[in-house]
């Protein structure tokens, strides 16, 4: 196996043929003034080599995380290990382009002194590092990038070289915070005000003493005006499930990543990261049920592990044709006190059908569409007028299916960031469950 | 044109001290051409033209043998200055063609999207300031010695003793360039 050596420079050759065609023809014509002009090449060309490299130098390239959100950096660390300390004087890199990342400085091209590729600072002060930060969620590769060493007096080259990069998860941006409560609470323990009495904090109502009761619940102040004892009931606090159910049959407008407009996709993956850690960080269970794409289902689990293990299956999702008949024997596994959250962006009817028939079970169940306002069709060859008119009456039809999923009593609000679903889950919390509804 | 057009866009996309130094590499060659004019044989047309075209071919790969091909002609019209040519306009020539070919190392370290670094240029600017300490040695010599009637031998004795300085001092700069 042969790698790449150390081969000499344009710089070098020109250098030694220029100073010594001058220095020759300066002797044999009598030119001293070629002598003058050739000689400072010469002069260059002699240390660079005499200093040549002889040993073959080894190079490695890190990437600092295995796992970031997206907008997040990560640092580039390169180490060059040559055979001889003074074999290295240069390193140039330049790092390979990966869609919707963003790499600094220049783009990922540095070129600077040996021992200026291990500072984290120069010394004037200026950023020394290279990072990338990858501005869309995905499984992308890192931090693979072209290597090449110069030797003292840009004498001789080595590389370019590849160096290989590292697979990092990218986590969908999940800003959220909510304060809006879980419409059905049915756990064990947890930060949502139940409707049923136990040992809570939020006052539930006063009663009659009854067998049983503990003696620290007596409200002596009303048993005195009344003669009888009495006690304060409180609502017991549960903690609660949710069933992110995300629509992957495709995606719909053109991905700008973190920092540019988002597709249907965009919005599904971050909606669904957002809901999922503010479910997390609250104490709920999460599950996760991609339809339609290629991704697996996670059950039910809470705590921040598997908060990780939920944002790591959403960065792997990938959009794919399931046949829609799949959604209708779709077997979602809802248990009691799990609320349902669909994010799809409404153009196949199979998921509003999913959507209606869990309402249908009495599952407080919320649609959020995340089709981007200016989302448009890929026109391909197609005719422009005509791929308008079908995108208009699909968009029609669209309107008709959220009318009829809100008529039938699960809400659709269009995914807007924070607070999104606030107002819903209120409205879903004061509705009380249908007589025959799902366990 | 169309090609022209993506050079232009592609030149604009290059740092501003890419693009400097590739502005030295091209003025370089032809800025020594016309010293020799100054000290007594102005260059032809045909001669301007040939070393503007491989100047510019050189400022775009200046990794390639087209630079030296440019330096060749220069002291090529060099050798046909009258007399000795030891004008002080070599001292001028010889500063711009080390300009141009540290230009041009330095250019060619790097893809044309790479800044140049603050620390290398400075490194690179103090080794060219160094090596064109001999120019002016070499010319007040040659200068001292051209009334001189060159006895037997004297050539090959300077072309050993020129050569002996050289390794000399390339020893002496390699080992003061520790860099870092």
């Amino acid at each position: 196996m042969s790698g790449p050596v150390w081969h000499p420079t344009g710089g070098l050759v020109r250098a030694v043929v220029v100073g010594a065609v001058g220095l020759g023809w300066a002797v044999v014509g009598g030119e001293p003034a070629l002598l003058v002009l050739t000689a400072p090449l010469l002069v260059a060309a002699v240390p660079a080599v005499l200093r040549r490299p002889r040993g073959v130098p080894s190079v490695h390239g890190m990437v600092d995380r295995a796992s970031m959100h997206e907008g997040q950096s990560a640092v580039l660390g390169l180490h060059v290990r040559p055979a001889a300390p003074a074999d290295v004087e240069q390193v140039t890199r330049v790092v390979s382009p990966v869609p919707f990342e963003r790499a600094t400085p220049a783009d990922g091209h540095q070129s600077v002194l040996h021992p200026d590729v291990h500072r984290d600072v120069h010394r004037d002060g200026e950023g020394r590092e290279v990072e990338v930060s990858p501005r869309r969620w995905g499984v992308w590769t890192l931090g693979e990038e072209r290597v090449a060493l110069t030797s003292a007096w840009g004498g001789f080259r080595w590389g370019p070289v590849v160096v290989p990069g590292r697979q990092v998860r990218v986590h969908p941006a999940a800003a959220y915070s909510s304060r809006a409560e879980s419409p059905r609470p049915r756990g064990l323990v947890g930060a949502h005000r139940s409707d049923r009495p136990g040992s809570g904090t939020e006052l539930a109502g006063i009663r009659s003493f009854q067998s049983g009761d503990r003696l620290r619940r007596i409200n002596w102040r009303v048993s005195a005006r009344t003669g009888t004892l009495h006690v304060t009931t409180t609502r017991a606090e549960q903690d609660a499930g949710l069933l992110l159910v995300v629509d992957l049959y495709a995606e719909h407008g053109v991905s700008g990543g973190v920092d540019g407009a988002p597709s249907s996709l965009d919005l599904t993956v971050r909606a669904a990261a957002a809901l999922a850690e503010h479910a997390v960080r609250t104490g709920d269970r999460v599950a996760l049920r991609p339809i339609g794409g290629r991704s697996r289902p996670v059950p039910p689990g809470a705590g921040r592990r598997h908060l990780r293990r939920v944002l790591g299956t959403l960065a792997d999702v990938r959009t794919g044709s399931t046949p829609y008949d799949d959604v209708s024997r779709l077997d979602l596994r809802v248990g009691a006190g799990t609320t349902v959250v669909v994010l799809t962006p409404l153009l196949v009817d199979a998921v509003a059908t999913t959507a209606a028939d869990l309402v249908r079970r009495g599952l407080p169940t919320v649609v959020v569409d995340t089709l981007p306002p200016d989302a448009r069709p890929d026109l391909g060859d197609n005719d422009a007028g005509l791929v308008d008119l079908a995108w208009r009456m699909r968009l029609l039809e669209r309107e008709h299916v959220r009318l009829a999923l809100d008529a039938a009593g699960c809400p659709v609000v269009t995914w807007r960031g924070p607070g999104t679903v606030d107002e819903v889950f209120r409205r879903l919390a004061r509705r009380r469950p249908r007589a025959g509804s799902a366990p | 044109m169309n090609g022209t057009v993506t050079a232009v866009r592609a030149v604009r996309g290059w740092p501003a001290s890419q693009r400097w130094l590739r502005l030295v590499v091209l003025v370089g060659p032809l800025v020594a051409l016309l010293a020799a004019a100054a000290a007594g044989n102005g260059p032809r047309p045909w001669v301007v033209a040939l070393v503007l075209g491989l100047s510019v071919m050189w400022a775009s790969a200046p990794e390639s043998g087209v630079g030296s091909l440019a330096l060749l002609v220069v002291l090529f019209w060099w050798t046909r200055v009258p007399d000795d040519a030891l004008h002080p306009a070599a001292l001028v020539a010889a500063a711009v063609l080390v300009t141009a070919h540290v230009a041009a190392l330095l250019a060619a370290t790097a893809p044309p999207r790479t800044p140049v670094d603050v620390g290398v240029l400075r490194l690179w600017v103090r080794r060219g300031c160094a090596v064109l300490l001999v120019s002016p040695v070499l010319w007040v010599l040659a200068r001292v010695l051209r009334d001189e009637t060159a006895p037997a031998g004297l050539w090959p004795a300077a072309l050993a003793t020129a050569l002996l300085v050289v390794v000399v001092l390339a020893l002496a700069l390699g080992r003061d360039e520790e860099v870092g």
